[in-house]
């Protein structure tokens, strides 16, 4: 049996109450947020666990408080081979 | 092509030999071997599976010929493959660290755990080391694939719908158009649709596309090329058969589609839950059964056709929690106007070990657990924004669904110069207003590279008017 945990980021296994505990601490924009609790960092880079957050995040600020914080996005936004990055070019 | 019958190939997952239609992709073949646990989670050892069936998540990461981290239900079956899991031992199915999951009940604070005694934290660091990480690098290292650059005027991403129907705007208005697409196929969600079950959602053009696109001379078309990432400068980063290609253009029309809000529950990472469009491509493109007894969540025009096609695959429904905008925090029923549908629940999460085995719903002081070996879950799409975040572009929030979409003016442009959005990641709804948006940008993107002619700056605004009438017209359907 798995334990009944809420996994928001699948790619790290960070759970709602992990987020939760950091939004306590005071972690309350997402780029902290994310470096703290860790969600977002995976191979996935934040495609299903960041409007979750979000969600949390608008649940646990000040209410009509907007929440339009996004993560920064980089390269690569799915999971390449290193190798094809190391690739030398023909010709 | 579709329809087209291949060979039955024969591969391994672990020791056990699968047989898998030619066609498949390794997690459709999985699936329908009965093989719904893929790998392990990273940190609690948890079992994951087919999930997004679209390439977007990460449960169907293993390890295909050595290589780490390959997602499965996007790699199509090759004779001889050797498939494995990740992050577990002896096997993934019966994983000994599964044990860290019981261990951590309540979760596992690495910002804290055992921070002291400091003595240990040599031994701590070697242990986690091991025992953490995404699959295992191959021992071996292969010779270093080639890299290529390609230039073009024009370069569409994303060969659904609108991506196509951009594409062969512009090649018909005069640039030299390359068209990208990570499927091996032409049609994006158009492929997931079923010909009789989902009836009038635009799955008959898809024909007609793939014959003007290949037909149209001035297309080039790329399948099996994945765009992952955006560089202002230096253009678009692609990886096509383990081989990068850096692509440049004078134009951009990204086409990316939409992706589906994941719904965090108590469970609902258990093998066996899916999202709409895994269930769909299970069904619809692999003829997958994808279970036996499924419980669906999600709006009613989509449960409906969903019900309908998992029928027609052999799946009793079991029964349905109709939620209309379903997205994280909001899984409560509305009323169930369908024999069977629960009025006025809310979910309470998914019990199961290695897979799921039943839902538990919940009104007011009454439980019910539903028992079923797939969940069905239809969140609300949003728009895949990586490549256009990635390139600069200003986004805004999309009307009906959590999620944003890039700004665009009249022609589809966005706030980056040059570069396009079209499609449902544009916000289009409705295949006509998707096809639409594709001629609009596509013809706009192609007459801005040459001197002004007013043929082409007609075609764009009579482009745009049709899009605008389109779009009211969807908008209150009576007028």
């Amino acid at each position: 049996m798995t334990t009944a945990k809420t996994i928001i980021c699948r790619c790290e296994d960070v759970t709602e109450a992990d987020v939760r505990a950091a939004l306590h601490l005071g972690f309350t924009d997402l780029e902290s947020l994310k470096r703290y609790a860790g969600f977002g960092t995976g191979p996935c880079q934040g495609k299903g666990c960041l409007s979750a957050v979000r969600a949390l995040v608008r649940e646990t600020a000040e209410a009509g408080e907007p929440t339009t914080q996004r993560l920064r996005t980089r390269p690569p936004a799915v999971p390449v081979a290193l190798g094809a990055l190391a690739g030398k070019e023909e010709g | 092509m579709a329809g087209e019958k291949r060979p039955l190939v024969e591969f391994r997952f672990g020791h056990r030999r699968i047989l898998a239609r030619g066609e498949d992709t390794v997690a459709a073949a999985l699936h329908r071997a009965g093989i719904r646990v893929l790998s392990r989670s990273v940190k609690y050892h948890r079992p994951r599976g087919y999930f997004c069936g679209t390439g977007r998540c990460t449960g169907c990461l293993m390890t295909v010929d050595g290589e780490p981290n390959v997602r499965t239900c996007q790699r199509s079956v090759e004779p001889g493959l050797q498939v494995e899991g990740q992050n577990a031992w002896p096997t993934v199915g019966l994983d000994l660290f599964g044990v860290l999951d019981r261990l951590f009940r309540r979760g596992m604070d690495y910002h804290h755990l055992l921070a002291r005694p400091q003595a240990l934290q040599p031994l701590l660091h070697r242990t986690v080391r091991r025992l953490s990480g995404l699959g295992k690098l191959p021992s071996t290292s292969s010779e270093l694939p080639p890299a290529r650059r390609m230039r073009k005027q024009v370069v569409v991403v994303g060969a659904g719908p609108g991506g196509v129907r951009a594409a062969q705007a512009a090649a018909e208005a005069g640039a030299a158009v390359l068209l990208i697409e990570a499927d091996e196929q032409i049609g994006g969600h158009l492929l997931r649709l079923h010909p009789e079950f989902d009836c009038g959602s635009g799955r008959e053009v898809l024909g007609e596309l793939a014959e003007q696109s290949s037909e149209s001379p001035g297309l080039e078309l790329l399948l099996g090329a994945t765009a992952f990432g955006s560089y202002a400068s230096e253009g678009l980063a692609v990886v096509h058969r383990g081989e990068l290609t850096l692509v440049e253009a004078d134009r951009w029309i990204f086409a990316p589609g939409t992706g589906e809000e994941a719904i965090p529950f108590p469970n609902g990472d258990l093998p066996g839950i899916l999202q709409e469009a895994a269930v769909r491509a299970l069904v619809v493109r692999h003829k997958v059964r994808p279970g036996r007894e499924a419980f669906l969540i999600g709006p009613l025009k989509r449960l409906q056709p969903l019900a309908r096609l998992l029928e027609s695959a052999g799946t009793e429904i079991v029964g349905t929690l109709v939620v209309e905008d379903l997205a994280p925090g909001r899984t409560e029923s509305g009323e169930a106007p369908e024999q069977g549908g629960l009025s006025g629940f809310r979910l309470v999460g998914a019990l199961g070990g290695r897979t799921v085995r039943a839902v538990v719903c919940e009104k007011d002081r009454e439980r019910r657990r539903i028992p079923c070996d797939l969940v069905a879950i239809c969140g609300a799409p949003h728009p895949q924004l990586d490549l256009f975040l990635q390139a600069g572009a200003e986004v805004q929030p999309s009307e009906g669904s959590m999620g944003e979409k890039p700004q665009v003016d009249q022609t589809f442009q966005t706030t980056v110069p040059g570069l396009y959005a079209v499609g449902e990641a544009a916000g289009c709804q409705g295949i006509e207003a998707v096809l639409l948006s594709g001629s609009c940008a596509g013809t706009a993107a192609a007459a801005s590279l040459r001197p002004p002619s007013s043929d082409l700056v007609d075609l764009v605004q009579r482009a745009a008017m049709a899009y605008e009438q389109a779009a009211a017209k969807r908008r209150s359907p009576r007028a």
